[in-house]
């Protein structure tokens, strides 16, 4: 089996997922994530050479609606601003960008 | 009254009759919920204030002489995926523990309209990752029909629900086969339909170009009765259209037998592989043999990328889950407990912490796929799979070329696995998919239907054409009406 994912750039990708791994579970993740990276491996016998890449959806025709705020009602920004964690007036504080 | 035999249809009629009251319906079936939910973990939230005040509803209109819908009164188990305005919504995540919703999906508004009864939210794996329910991260819910098997995933608790009759019919939504793969291995109906028959809007989105919301019910005409209900064009969900030729029509829930008994059924020879296990092979040639005795037409036909299905979706998915679960930072939507010293600090612990094992694989493994150095290998390369997926059901359904109208197939190789069988080996567990994530890459209308369900329920898979729900229902109903 060729390595693509090895402990180092393993740390980078969960990092660029914003994602802290348990240093407990780092081998089984590397171990798992390299089995499915393999098993990718079998795409590499379709020859696609002619083919153009399928976004999804069924049919596409033009969908467009007028770019107005749809609040339905005051309480539902209420409802939001009181699930925040933590507030300052009506904004979401969160710990500072630059902390230590 | 036995709720056993209770179907949404029978409900709709005893309450115009004025058997029961639309209370006393929802009374039994919470009665049943507290004495069976224990030991099966179908729900994760009860709503029974909004239950019993939709009952109400009902009953004072019949009170009042007036009309009710004829889809009044029927209770509903919902996918805890789907927003219901202030009841909770955790999609089986830690990171969403504490989320209530603050507005209706359209497909829940759609039902509230037309007098639906909402009984809870149920148990799925995780942000609807995984084939056997057991990536919540509350609990593993367990089939009905054996308690020491998996429900099948990801929308477990809706179909455990309605085959332990705590629900008379649910939603769930299917991704790669989560409404069809729960609903095989409880004994229940399940349909996926057609990309973008349903609106998504206020469904929390796993992987948007795939994802579809539809019913799961004791029978093929009762799922029939909830699609049509939660069917149509939103403007809040641009994916979203209505059907080719003017709307779905009355052929959804009254189809024309003689219409029907005039289709012809394809059966891939790719679907019919090795893995399959006796019982599930038995049970499908049984459900050809009745077909075969209706006097319809049978053909073999070819989908010849079928095994590459799997792979390209689980590039596919990934991808889009990595874009799709970044705004969960642990912040919003959510009480956060774990402020660090900066923000970059607090969304790496909430999102290690909160999101669960699958979860964050495929986080990582949708950040990999989607990197520059191998974008073109992985990604771009699975999205050329998929169009060549979607060209074999193009070329199989051709009516230009004596295409078919349905395909026929197993929904999954065998029956119900044992709980914990398969959840420490991911690419164990996805290649569950193999016969139900080419229909979602496609972006077809599939129904699983109980083929067998004397033992472990074992279910057959009919795939119809974009937007022909009608075919695959009315083929479903034949089947139902002449066990």
């Amino acid at each position: 089996m060729r390595e693509i994912i090895n402990k180092k750039n393993l740390e980078k990708l969960a990092h660029l997922s914003r994602i802290e791994i348990d240093k407990g579970k780092e081998e089984k993740l590397l171990k798992d994530l390299g089995e499915i990276i393999n098993y990718f491996e079998e795409l590499k016998g379709v020859d696609t050479s002619k083919t153009e890449p399928m976004n999804g959806g069924v049919l596409f025709s033009n969908a467009i609606r007028y770019d107005e705020s749809e609040t339905k009602c005051e309480s539902q920004n209420a409802d939001l601003i009181s699930a925040f964690s933590d507030k300052k007036d009506n904004y979401l504080k969160v710990p500072g960008v630059f902390g230590e | 009254m036995n709720i056993k035999d209770l179907t949404i249809k029978k409900i709709n009629e005893g309450l115009k009759n004025k058997k029961f009251s639309a209370s006393e319906i929802t009374k039994a079936f919470f009665e049943n919920i507290k004495k069976n939910d224990e030991i099966i973990g179908a729900y994760l939230n009860l709503t029974e204030n909004l239950a019993y005040s939709q009952a109400d509803q009902i009953d004072i209109m019949i009170a009042e002489g007036k009309d009710i819908g004829a889809f009044s009164g029927a209770p509903l188990a919902i996918k805890d995926n789907i927003l219901i305005n202030g009841e909770m919504a955790t999609a089986a995540s830690k990171i969403l523990e504490n989320y209530k919703a603050s507005y209706d999906a359209t497909v829940i508004q759609k039902l509230k309209k037309a007098g639906a009864i909402f009984l809870g939210k149920t148990n799925m794996d995780e942000f609807a990752m995984g084939a056997s329910g057991e990536n919540s991260a509350f609990k593993a819910t367990k089939n009905p029909r054996d308690i020491a098997r998996v429900s099948g995933g990801s929308s477990s608790g809706s179909a455990a629900a309605v085959a332990a009759d705590m629900a008379v019919a649910a939603l769930g939504s299917d991704t790669g086969g989560s409404i069809r793969m729960p609903a095989n291995f409880c004994g229940v109906v399940g349909l996926k339909p057609t990309y973008g028959a349903v609106s998504r809007f206020g469904l929390i989105a796993m992987a948007s170009s795939l994802d579809q919301i539809g019913p799961i019910a004791k029978n093929v005409e009762d799922a029939a009765i909830l699609f049509k209900e939660i069917c149509g064009k939103d403007n809040f969900d641009l994916t979203s259209i209505n059907p080719l030729i003017g709307e779905y029509g009355d052929e959804i829930i009254n189809p024309d037998f003689n219409k029907i008994k005039k289709l012809k059924i394809g059966l891939p020879k790719e679907y019919f592989i090795s893995g399959l296990s006796k019982e599930t092979e038995g049970a499908i040639n049984d459900v050809i043999e009745k077909f075969k005795n209706l006097k319809i037409e049978f053909c073999e036909v070819s989908l010849p990328h079928t095994k590459y299905a799997v792979p390209a979706y689980y590039i596919i998915v990934p991808a889009e889950v990595s874009a799709n679960l970044a705004r969960f930072d642990g912040i919003r939507y959510a009480q956060n407990n774990n402020q660090q010293s900066n923000l970059l600090h607090t969304y790496l612990k909430n999102r290690g912490e909160k999101f669960g094992d699958e979860v964050k694989r495929r986080i990582i493994l949708g950040t990999f796929v989607l990197s520059s150095g191998y974008y073109d290998a992985y990604y771009a390369k699975a999205q050329k799979v998929r169009r060549l997926i979607k060209e074999d059901f193009d070329k199989v359904f051709d009516p230009s070329a004596d295409g078919v109208d349905v395909i026929l197939t197993p929904v999954s190789p065998k029956p119900a696995f044992k709980i914990g069988e398969k959840a420490s080996d991911p690419l164990q567990m996805y290649l569950e998919d193999i016969f139900t994530s080419p229909v979602n890459l496609a972006g077809l209308p599939a129904i699983s239907i109980p083929a067998k369900t004397d033992s472990l329920p074992i279910g057959f898979q009919l795939i119809g054409k974009h937007f022909r729900e009608a075919d695959i229902l009315g083929m479903g109903r034949l089947y139902e009406n002449n066990l």
